[in-house]
């Protein structure tokens, strides 16, 4: 075990000293005894540390850790600091509210979490042991901690279903689809293709007017990511605003880090997960984030729910050509990578397969890929040798395709001196798409402003356009958000310190302490405090066992109605101070707020109940017990 | 991820990479329970399929092994779809069971569980086949045998038939060492294997089945190696009479028959013996439409204890009929390409029986048991004076200018020129294209209106060498047997027909001191490209790439 640094034991004394009075007496006495005054606290913060910092009394403190403790503590390390009622309201399925209320506290009182300004945080002396304590099942539940390699919304398949789509010019999901991707449900297929056209719709990597195009050059944007990172996006993507979508990269992120440790878990554990890092990622918890990562593929649920295993770094495999145009890989494929533009997806799976045709390979030229480009690309990638009949075949084609060239521009015919004008000057020439004849030129449509502005600097009149017919010119869909949404994808992944499960001993109380209790000359109620910090976990070594009251009266029920009045009446704007309160038919939390009287003297506790501070007013004479808790330790 | 040959997909197909040193070995144990599918150079496919996890189980080979092997093999790890899908397809054999019945008019079919029980008694066409008999068995009649065992699969519940075939009359035959002919004879290893592979111990689940071999590489010595080991009055059907002849000869010269046990059984002689060979033609031949098929019945009624169904592919639909009333003779289906454009490709397996074995064309090539050959793909303008006809025409019309282009005349004369000292084919499908082609250069021409005897005088003149160019129509494209023959011009061709395109290739395929070459003339810019592209499917599943040649002006 490491010293304890310096650091550590300042940390400590800073927050213990920003309890409350009361609060700080109240620990201090169960763990340094009997306080003599007058007293320092500086001194006694100092004994207090000191206390702490012994390596047996830290070594106690967590031998004691059981089973709810270490779900609790979990839950810290993975949510980060969380208030009391976030660590209430995120494990209120796995135990009463009542129950959870009275462990927090505990927790507190057994000095592992300490207030930070109203969030729990680890004990800076033991932070690193504390840890080292946390597991993430049986927080998660109890399922197999084992990947499996169910299908999932990888680069692949959106360059694969980019593809279908560049192919087929239309959105909608043909049935057909299903044997090009053998290892995807049909239905996980169908929802797949509707999320991602609404999604890469909405960036513009597609866009669906009269046909389905694709803006190739944001696809290569896309498919640079890794696969971790694209499904990243694909969660975040649909949140409106650019801080939600930040939140969301980073609650998947982890998310996604998190799965990959724990294997599987029931739906209400993942649940449990998916709050947790809406908390910690500050982003609004939606139930419906299930059904998108069971869509994407991140998670299949076969009783539990399976995390699939996500490849990070499984790098395409040189290319096999075959004699009947298939080329198949293993792998995945850079973002750069143009096979799937001048290809047919034949099946994508463990080995993915792409056919080329005299049409796949002209939807390529079409997409401004050129000859020259393919044909170096196919050189550089096979394996053993090039298909010299597929070069053929390409080259014949491609010799067919440029029989023919289709522009679109204005078609600017001119006199000599502006033509010399126009193969001269330096800025007309991006402006020129080309030159049809020695006076007649092409100019671009987008910068039509720009070249006429031009001209007419350099002195020429230029007229309007002459038309035959009018022209529909459609402004190119763009989405400026896109690139950006990119970038911030780029995330590392995120390391995840915590075991997926530990072996531990049980937690057991000392019972050389309990006799030292039971043998010690105490008064009742002195006996009675003892007993029961000692079951609180609160009593670690002898010292500690003196005769004094450290908590007072906390329990009153039965016949003595005064006891519970008292009890009641003594927790009355105590915000650290709940009560426990047995009625017949349920069991309460609450704060106190005051106690009134009838015209028959029966006393009414007027109480806040938590979590929802709802006001009730409670004839005192219909509760069983009242028991009072320690709620906040602030 | 291992340093293993196999890829397994999760639609249940397995990629081998044919250059991992250990792909052979995991090749012998594919083909124990997997279908090959396709062999390209590199990486060939096959498949995990119901018929061949029942087959394989039919033969003994289980669940267990099966997975075993699929991981051992496998370069990543299995996924649990396919291994749940071989032991739950596996663990249907053996539900249904056809056995004898103390009634000889009758077999029964015992069934294991009520479930199963229930559900063909709720299907129809099951339903009207069987006769109850007690909680677990049903009864069926004898001509049953076939159907019910289709219509069970088809559900889902093969049928294990633990009938064994009838062996049929005793007819004694063996191969020869040296042929008639006088030269060294002996059956290749694959040519034993395939044979053993259908016959297994002759036991129940043995003795039916269908064999893939690449044309040329002798499927009729395959035949001859089961009629020698079944020594049985034997049925070999053929796609027409030169074939018919050919088997004749073929059995003559390499087996002890004589020549009065063969018999033939055409539309010119109808002389069954104890080996007898006939065509598809005479036997769904009927003198009117509506009536029965009176040659049919050399099938059911002529005892035969072998039936061998060469061209497997070409099997009409009135022998399917029949063929399933026949499931209790050994059988036999012999292919070079069994892909038949109406997709029936799986009665043939239920009714012929399952492919036993099947073998990549491109490894008989490197063994030396097929030719070498090299196809091309010479691509020929149309004349000017044909391009607006062209573009204006309808798909058929497209079809036919481009596949009668006058210019593909010109291509013709250079190939032959090309190859002066090659036994030459000139295959077309017009037979006005092949007369004009025949009448420039004086060539012999073979077409369906030829006379038999003209045709086999042809074969002959051509097989010993005193013509060297043969013009011939779709009547060659299957079964003729042209040793020699090392060049095949085919001028146009039926539509996108996959086994015509192979079947034509497959004439120049048996091995010989000079490689073979293929050439295929298409119409440039023309429907014919993407027809031809279709029709060399097959070629190129089993690893031959054609060379495009654009022919100049």
């Amino acid at each position: 075990m490491a010293p304890l640094t310096k650091h550590a034991k300042e940390a400590f004394k800073t927050l213990l000293n920003r309890y409350s009075e009361e609060n700080y007496f109240y620990l201090a006495r169960n763990y340094l005894g009997l306080i003599k005054t007058p007293f320092h606290k500086p001194e006694l913060t100092t004994k207090l540390c000191n206390f702490f910092s012994q390596p047996e009394i830290e070594g106690k403190i967590l031998s004691l850790i059981d089973e709810m403790d270490q779900i609790i503590l979990s839950l810290v390390h993975i949510g980060g600091p969380l208030t009391g009622e976030n660590i209430i309201s995120l494990l209120e399925g796995k135990w009463s509210y009542g129950k959870l209320v009275r462990r927090v506290s505990n927790l507190q009182e057994r000095m592992i979490l300490l207030n930070d300004g109203g969030s729990l945080i680890f004990n800076p002396l033991f932070e690193e042991r504390i840890r080292l304590l946390c597991s993430l099942k049986p927080l998660l539940g109890e399922g197999p901690d084992v990947l499996q390699n169910g299908a999932y919304c990888s680069t692949e398949f959106v360059r694969a279903y980019l593809n279908v789509l560049d192919r087929e010019q239309r959105l909608a999901y043909k049935d057909e689809y299903s044997s090009l991707f053998p290892s995807y449900s049909p239905e996980q297929l169908k929802l797949l293709f509707s999320l991602l056209g609404e999604t890469l719709g909405r960036q513009c990597v597609i866009t669906a007017e009269k046909r389905v195009s694709v803006n190739f050059e944001k696809a290569q944007q896309l498919l640079a990511l890794s696969d971790r990172q694209l499904l990243c996006l694909l969660i975040a993507e649909p949140y409106p605003l650019e801080k939600e979508r930040m939140q969301a990269l980073l609650f998947s992120n982890e998310l996604m880090a998190l799965l990959d440790k724990v294997g599987s878990c029931d739906t209400a554990s993942l649940t449990l997960l998916l709050r947790l890092l809406s908390l910690k990622t500050g982003l609004t918890y939606d139930s419906s984030l299930l059904d998108t990562l069971s869509t994407l593929g991140v998670l299949s649920l076969n009783d539990l729910w399976h995390a699939n295993h996500i490849e990070e770094d499984a790098l395409r495999s040189t290319l096999v050509i075959d004699s009947d145009n298939t080329i198949s890989y293993s792998g995945s494929c850079p973002g750069s990578d143009i096979l799937y533009r001048f290809s047919e997806l034949t099946v994508l799976d463990r080995q993915t397969s792409y056919q080329v045709t005299p049409q796949s390979f002209t939807r390529g030229l079409d997409s401004n890929l050129t000859w020259t480009v393919i044909h170096t690309y196919l050189e550089n990638n096979s394996y053993p040798l090039m298909s010299a009949s597929l070069l053929k075949m390409l080259a014949i084609t491609y010799e067919r395709y440029q029989q023919i060239t289709i522009y679109d521009g204005i078609v600017l015919v001119t006199e000599d001196r502006v033509t010399r004008l126009l193969t001269q000057l330096e800025s007309m020439q991006d402006h020129i798409v080309a030159i049809i004849n020695e006076n007649t030129f092409l100019m671009k449509r987008s910068t039509e402003m720009t070249w006429r502005n031009i001209l007419v600097q350099s002195g020429v009149l230029v007229p309007a356009k002459r038309t035959g017919e009018r022209l529909e010119v459609t402004a190119e869909a763009d989405n400026p958000f896109f690139e950006k949404l990119v970038q911030v994808s780029k995330l590392p992944p995120v390391p995840i310190d915590i075991p997926c499960m530990l072996d531990r001993e049980p937690a057991m109380l000392d019972q050389t302490l309990h006799l030292a209790i039971e043998t010690m000359k105490l008064t009742k109620a002195e006996r009675s405090d003892l007993e029961q910090r000692f079951k609180a976990k609160m009593i670690l070594v002898e010292d500690q066992i003196v005769a004094q009251v450290v908590n007072g009266v906390i329990e009153a029920g039965g016949f003595d109605y005064q006891g519970k009045v008292g009890l009641c009446r003594n927790a009355v704007g105590k915000h650290n101070i709940a009560l426990q309160l047995m009625l017949p038919e349920q069991e309460l939390i609450v704060q106190a707020l005051e106690v009134a009287y009838t015209a028959q003297k029966e006393a009414l506790l007027k109480a806040a109940v938590m979590p929802d501070m709802e006001v009730k007013i409670i004839p005192v004479s219909k509760i069983f017990l009242v028991r009072q808790l320690r709620y906040h330790l602030v | 991820m291992r340093d293993k040959p196999l890829i397994v997909q999760s639609d249940r197909t397995m990629l081998l990479d044919v250059h991992h040193q250990d792909s052979e070995a995991c090749r012998s144990d594919l083909v124990k329970f997997c279908e090959l599918i396709k062999s390209p150079e590199h990486v060939h496919t096959y498949s995990l399929s119901a018929i061949s996890l029942w087959n394989a189980a039919s033969s003994g080979v289980n669940s267990e092994f099966i997975t075993e092997r699929i991981q051992f093999w496998s370069r990543f790890p299995v996924s649990e779809s396919v291994l749940f899908y071989v032991n739950d397809i596996t663990s249907r054999f053996g539900k249904v069971v056809l056995s004898a019945s103390e009634d000889p008019m009758y077999y029964m079919l015992t069934i294991e569980s009520a479930r199963i029980k229930a559900e063909m008694a709720a299907r129809k066409n099951i339903a009207k086949m069987l006769v109850p008999n007690d909680e677990q068995s049903f009864l069926i009649e004898k001509y049953h045998r076939g159907e019910i065992k289709l219509q069970l699969i088809k559900l889902g519940y093969p049928v294990d038939d633990r009938i064994p075939l009838e062996k049929g009359i005793s007819v004694p035959m063996a191969l020869r060492e040296k042929t008639q002919g006088g030269y060294k004879f002996g059956v290749r290893a694959y040519q034993r294997q395939a044979a053993q592979a259908l016959l297994g111990d002759l036991g129940p689940g043995c003795g039916y089945g269908t064999i893939v071999l690449p044309c040329g590489s002798g499927k009729t010595v395959v035949g001859m190696q089961i009629m020698s080991l079944l020594q049985t009055k034997t049925l070999i059907v053929t796609t027409n009479i030169a074939a018919v002849h050919q088997w004749r000869d073929e059995i003559l010269d390499k087996t002890n028959l004589k020549r009065e046990q063969i018999g033939e059984y055409t539309g010119e002689s109808k002389n069954p013996k104890e080996v007898t060979v006939c065509t598809y033609q005479v036997l769904t031949y009927r003198p009117d439409k509506e009536g029965p098929f009176p040659h049919l019945e050399l099938l059911t009624k002529g005892e035969w204890g072998l039936i061998i169904y060469d061209e497997v592919h070409m099997l009409p639909a009135p022998v399917f009929k029949v063929t399933a009333e026949l499931q209790a003779v050994y059988r036999v289906g012999l292919t070079a390409t069994l892909v038949r454009e109406d997709g029936r490709e799986d009665e043939v397996f239920s009714l012929v029986g399952p492919k036993r074995f099947d073998i990549p064309w491109n490894e008989l090539q490197q063994q030396g048991f097929i030719a070498e050959a090299f196809c091309h793909e010479i691509r020929v303008d149309l004349p000017t004076e044909m391009e607006i006809p062209y573009a204006v025409g309808n798909k058929r019309e497209k079809f036919r200018m481009a596949s009668e282009n006058p210019l593909k005349l010109d291509v013709v004369k250079a190939l032959v020129a090309r190859h002066p000292d090659d036994f030459i084919l000139i295959i077309g499908q017009y037979i006005s294209q092949l007369e004009i082609i025949a009448s420039l250069f004086d060539l012999p021409i073979i077409t369906g209106s030829t006379p038999n005897t003209k045709r086999e005088e042809l074969y002959r003149l051509f097989k010993e060498g005193e013509i060297n160019i043969l013009v011939v129509s779709k009547v060659a494209n299957f079964a003729i047997d042209l040793p020699d023959a090392s060049v095949a011009i085919q001028v146009s061709g039926t539509f996108g027909s996959r086994s015509e395109e192979a079947q034509r290739l497959g004439r120049i395929l048996r091995p010989k001191d000079r490689a073979s070459f293929f050439y295929s003339i298409v119409t440039r810019y023309s429907n014919e490209e993407e027809f031809a592209a279709n029709r060399q499917k097959f070629l190129a599943e089993q690893g031959y790439s054609y060379e495009i040649e654009v022919w100049p002006h």
